[in-house]
């Protein structure tokens, strides 16, 4: 028996040091779960691209500002509701920054906002420092019934002590305010009073015998007994005392706040990019996926109809840039975990000139299919790939953006069966 | 209570002179009554998180419709089961602000460890109702009235009455108004603005919505005058619920 109790005393101090042994070797956090959407959702929904954050490294109370634009897909799977009501949001653990001021498409996004299908929007997110940390930032949709669509996230360290945050705002009254500490005192002060109140009425009736001694005289009949006509002017007191103080306080509050609005609900409707529409028209012909090499190969009929030659510098889904660099280099500072390091492969790499149709191949090849979960796809109910393909004018370089979603098929075997461009 | 036979009753067991019986009986008061209150603490707080919830998180939630309404409504029903059990069994009239005080003091343990603490929140911007006015009430008319109906009809009108005039001054300290970039907002929008939710995207909040309006531009009064009444109704619903409850429990306390 003593040996028994000895070997469970043991199991449970090697249970106790396994389990400290874990929170010793766990590491940082390095992400809050982007890549553990769906992989359809991320591909066929909100794509992101020209995301620029101003800096890297702030002390507390200074600003970032995150810039950038999104397409809304317009092939929206039919499964997702569509973004009828949406709202500009920031991905970072908690509010480590105050967002001070956020725009689509130059409309205040303090509100919430419909989004038409097929559009491109511009986006601003000025953010303020609060709280000393690492952290990855990135710009975020909500979609009403839908869920947050995550944008692509940039690490930015903020140094300074957390104490020394302000946020100060200036009512109409002309009054300015630090938000962080506003009103506290207010609060507080009103919760003690009650709670004065209701710790006389409590220890009224808890400085009497409580529990047996009264149930005794229940059950013996004599309950009535139990309350005198003290405890009734007691309980009239109290009720007299606490409408009055409410009363009071109802008064104070319309004298020391005079002017009061209900809270807003706005709906606001931001404008979209107005470029003029793309000269360049994509059919994807078939897309698959080839599971063994970790690459998406897209076979494309691009058709040119603008005035001058065009080529294929980018593609990008799900916040993955493919780049081909023959065409197009990433910007300085970038985030590299979202480049995909061995670019687009297009076949052949030519131009498409002006009124010619040709047939292109593409080839995104990257770990980041496994690593961002991507290649999950196969586990979705909807097996369709989504992206945008970016076309640069050979002489002006303007850029093109097109939208392209395709049926995607897994392929298991290292060589491929598709149709020959 | 001097009309109460207990010291004199029965010796029984370990004890035999009366002051050992009542010095017995008092350290089980106590030692029951601190049980009961972490007890409510934690029912009551628990309750209160999946029913009232966001209403009383956010002050960007605190609306005229919805947390005027919904809060006293949903919050009547575990005082008012209480309330039977503890008059019905010991004739003490103090569960609504027992139970007012238990949550008042979970919330606020839970605003400032977890909600402020581990993440971050401003005090002033998570900060708790109190119910204390409420439960006094419903506690007084009890005692005014003995009577579980009319406790029901008064006390809850009470209850719904005084917590809007306990609260909303609380309230109207983040109501007043602000230009945000060209948009009117109150102080209390502004903080659901600034601080951000990553979970709680503004269309999210269900404020001012629904049809209690139209009267005299003030939904508030509506809100109020809806939740009395309802307020009186879940009331007595709950009564007879703790009345319910008292049916199976107990036979341990006889026992002792």
């Amino acid at each position: 028996m003593r040996s028994r109790l000895r070997c469970r005393t043991l199991a449970v101090y090697l249970l106790a040091a396994a389990l400290a042994a874990c929170a010793g070797l766990a590491g940082d956090v390095h992400a809050h779960g982007e890549a553990a959407q769906e992989a359809f959702l991320r591909m066929s929904t909100i794509q992101w691209y020209d995301t620029r954050w101003s800096a890297s490294e702030v002390n507390v109370n200074d600003e970032i500002v995150v810039t950038g634009r999104f397409h809304v897909a317009r092939y929206w799977p039919f499964n997702v509701p569509k973004p009828e009501m949406t709202f500009l949001n920031v991905g970072v653990p908690g509010p480590v920054f105050v967002r001070v001021a956020s725009d689509i498409g130059g409309v205040n996004a303090a509100a919430s906002m419909p989004l038409e299908l097929g559009h491109d929007y511009e986006y601003r997110l000025v953010l303020r420092a609060r709280k000393p940390g690492r952290y990855h930032v990135h710009p975020m949709l909500d979609i009403r019934d839908a869920g947050p669509i995550v944008g692509p996230g940039s690490w930015v360290t903020v140094n300074g002590s957390f104490a020394t945050f302000t946020d100060p705002i200036t009512t109409s009254g002309g009054v300015t305010v630090d938000l962080e500490r506003y009103g506290l005192g207010w609060v507080v002060g009103w919760h003690v009073v009650w709670l004065v109140l209701a710790l006389l009425w409590l220890v009224y009736w808890l400085r009497k015998p409580l529990l047996i001694p009264r149930y005794e005289a229940v059950v013996q009949g004599e309950g009535e007994a139990l309350i005198t006509p003290t405890d009734r002017v007691m309980g009239g007191v109290m009720l007299a005392a606490a409408s009055v103080i409410a009363l009071v306080a109802t008064g104070m509050a319309s004298v020391r706040y005079p002017v009061t609005i209900p809270l807003q609900s706005n709906q606001a409707y931001p404008r979209s990019l107005r470029d003029t529409l793309p000269t360049v028209n994509v059919a994807v012909t078939r897309a698959e996926y080839q599971i063994p090499g970790r690459t998406v190969r897209m076979w494309l009929t691009v058709t040119n109809s603008g005035a001058e030659p065009v080529r294929l510098g980018e593609f990008t889904t799900a916040n993955i840039r493919f780049l081909n660099r023959q065409v197009v280099q990433p910007e300085s500072g970038y985030p590299d975990d979202l480049l995909a390091p061995a670019g687009l492969e297009v076949i052949p790499d030519v131009a498409v000139e002006p009124g010619q149709t040709r047939d292109l191949e593409v080839v995104a090849t990257s770990v980041a299919w496994e690593t961002e979960r991507l290649a999950l796809l196969i586990k979705d109910p909807t097996s369709r790939i989504g992206g945008l393909l970016m076309f640069f004018g050979s002489q002006s370089n303007r850029r093109q953006v097109v939208e392209v979603s395709s049926p995607v098929i897994p392929t298991f075997r290292g060589e491929l069966t598709g149709v020959e461009s | 209570m001097a009309a109460l036979p207990v010291p004199e009753a029965r010796p029984r067991g370990a004890f035999t002179r009366p002051e050992d019986i009542r010095q017995a009986y008092r350290q089980f008061d106590i030692v029951i009554a601190a049980l009961l209150f972490f007890l409510f603490m934690a029912l009551y707080h628990v309750f209160w998180m999946l029913s009232v919830g966001d209403w009383d998180f956010w002050t960007d939630w605190k609306d005229r419709q919805w947390w005027v309404f919904l809060t006293p409504v949903v919050s009547i029903a575990m005082p008012a089961a209480a309330q039977y059990i503890f008059w019905e069994k010991f004739r003490l009239p103090f569960a609504g602000t027992l139970l007012a005080v238990c949550l008042v003091v979970a919330t606020w343990i839970n605003r400032v460890m977890n909600m402020s603490g581990w993440a971050y929140f401003p005090l002033n911007f998570v900060w708790p109702v109190s119910m204390i006015a409420s439960g006094i009430a419903l506690d007084a008319t009890l005692v005014l009235t003995r009577s579980y109906l009319l406790m029901s009809i008064f006390g809850g009108f009470f209850w719904a009455l005084l917590f809007y005039l306990a609260n909303w001054p609380l309230m109207a300290a983040f109501s007043l108004p602000v230009d945000v970039n060209g948009v009117l907002m109150s102080i209390a929008d502004v903080q659901g603005y600034h601080y951000i939710r990553t979970g709680t995207p503004e269309y999210l909040r269900l404020i001012d919505r629904g049809t209690l309006r139209s009267f005299g531009q003030e939904p508030a009064y509506v809100s109020v005058a809806v939740a009395m009444f309802l307020s009186a109704v879940v009331c007595f619903v709950f009564v007879m619920i703790g009345r319910a409850f008292t049916k199976t429990q107990f036979s341990w306390l006889k026992r002792i």
